[in-house]
């Protein structure tokens, strides 16, 4: 187990990402804190030596993602919000949010790896490596995911 | 470009401080001994208080006696008597009290299956065979529950009234203790005292009681014929105990 000060600082240091990716497969506060709480005991559970930063920023994308599957596959999960419901997100004015909502109301299989390639700068290879996907079918969500953005967003081209 | 766009839309979810408070306290509680273990602590303690102040007051109301009774023949012994009736303590003033203690296993007993046990003895048979004087006295902290003792003792098998005094003072029990005799004999000693001063603590706890109460009563009974009959002078004992000569009866 390790120890609480490593935790610590792995909560200070990836709960913003966390808090991303439960936005981009969660809609309600409830499920996000049980997300929260259950990868980061993973966290402290687990004995797996990271290699690099690189290696446990992975792993923690891989543990949530895993985490928030779960959850929608749970009997038990908390109601589904509205998208204006959604905690979190940037008051209505502001462009932002509308970015967000439209990529809240892509598909599930095309939300994640947005937010992964676009957000947090991974290649499809390694997209494919978190998410247990070939990298040609990852190539092939983005570029879906892309199509559906531009749409949605009234024809602006998101850059490759 | 929407790619930037979308960088800063991300950029504006943020992960709120309370959410990461609340998941370091869970992790904190969950792994790490925190506030659950701190509150649990405080209860399983004051848990273990009260289980402990209940023995504790439960053996100090057993183990504290509020009665004493005395029997003396020859065998001198006193039970020690809880506020629940049960000997919690026997004492033998002399040899055969002693033997006696040690023979008959008293501790816990109701008093009056005690009393009962003591009097059904062979050896207490065979004293009062030869004449001895039994003599049964009652003590306790409450006037009320040695009035109690003293009629139900008296209903005993081989206990007749007479052979019942209620002493009614715990500070005597004390004195005769610290006299080294039993209640009934520090108070038959205290009567006997009255007609022979010289009479010492030593030579009492070899005398039966049929021995004391004989002293008193030839004491009396001298000073009576000295005084002559029909003067109307008696002997008054003094102590304010009011004692009599009570042999058992055969």
């Amino acid at each position: 187990m390790r120890e609480e000060q490593e935790v610590n600082r792995a909560i200070d240091r990836y709960a913003d990402m966390v808090r991303r990716l439960c936005m981009v497969y969660l809609k309600n506060k409830e499920d996000t804190e049980d997300i929260f709480q259950n990868v980061f005991l993973k966290y402290a559970l687990s004995s797996v030596d990271f290699q690099s930063a690189e290696h446990e920023k992975a792993w923690i994308i891989r543990v949530t993602i895993n985490a928030c599957r779960d959850l929608l596959r749970s009997f038990f999960r908390s109601r589904t919000l509205s998208i204006e419901e959604v905690p979190g997100l940037p008051a209505p004015e502001h462009e932002e949010r509308t970015v967000l909502e439209a990529v809240l109301t892509l598909p599930e299989k095309y939300r994640s790896v947005i937010y992964l390639h676009y957000y947090e700068g991974y290649p499809a290879a390694e997209i494919g490596k978190i998410l247990g996907k070939n990298p040609n079918t990852v190539y092939t969500l983005l570029d879906r995911g892309r199509k559906l953005l531009k749409e949605k967003l009234g024809g602006e081209d998101v850059g490759k | 470009m929407l790619e930037n766009k979308l960088k800063s839309a991300f950029d504006a979810v943020q992960a709120e401080e309370e959410l990461k408070a609340n998941t370091k306290d869970f992790l904190h509680r969950q792994l790490y001994g925190g506030r659950r273990k701190t509150r649990a602590v405080p209860k399983r303690l004051a848990a273990c208080f009260v289980t402990v102040f209940l023995c504790v007051s439960g053996y100090f109301a057993y183990f504290t006696p509020v009665a004493a009774v005395s029997i003396d023949i020859n065998p001198s012994l006193e039970l020690a008597v809880n506020r629940f009736d049960r000997v919690i303590d026997v004492t033998g003033y002399n040899a055969d009290g002693q033997a006696l203690a040690e023979e008959l296993s008293l501790r816990h007993m109701n008093y009056e299956d005690a009393v009962n046990a003591v009097t059904e003895n062979e050896m207490v048979a065979a004293c009062l065979a030869a004449g001895e004087t039994l003599e049964i006295t009652v003590a306790g902290t409450s006037e009320e529950r040695t009035a109690k003792m003293e009629h139900c003792l008296s209903q005993c098998a081989y206990v007749t009234e007479e052979q019942v005094h209620c002493a009614g003072h715990w500070d005597e029990v004390e004195h005769a203790h610290e006299a080294g005799l039993s209640l009934g004999k520090y108070r038959a000693y205290l009567a006997a005292l009255e007609e022979e001063p010289d009479l010492t603590l030593e030579e009492a706890q070899d005398m039966t009681m049929r021995e004391l109460r004989e002293r008193t009563e030839c004491d009396s009974t001298a000073e009576q014929e000295e005084h002559g009959n029909g003067q109307n002078q008696q002997k008054g004992h003094g102590n304010g105990m009011g004692h009599g000569k009570h042999h058992q009866e055969q």
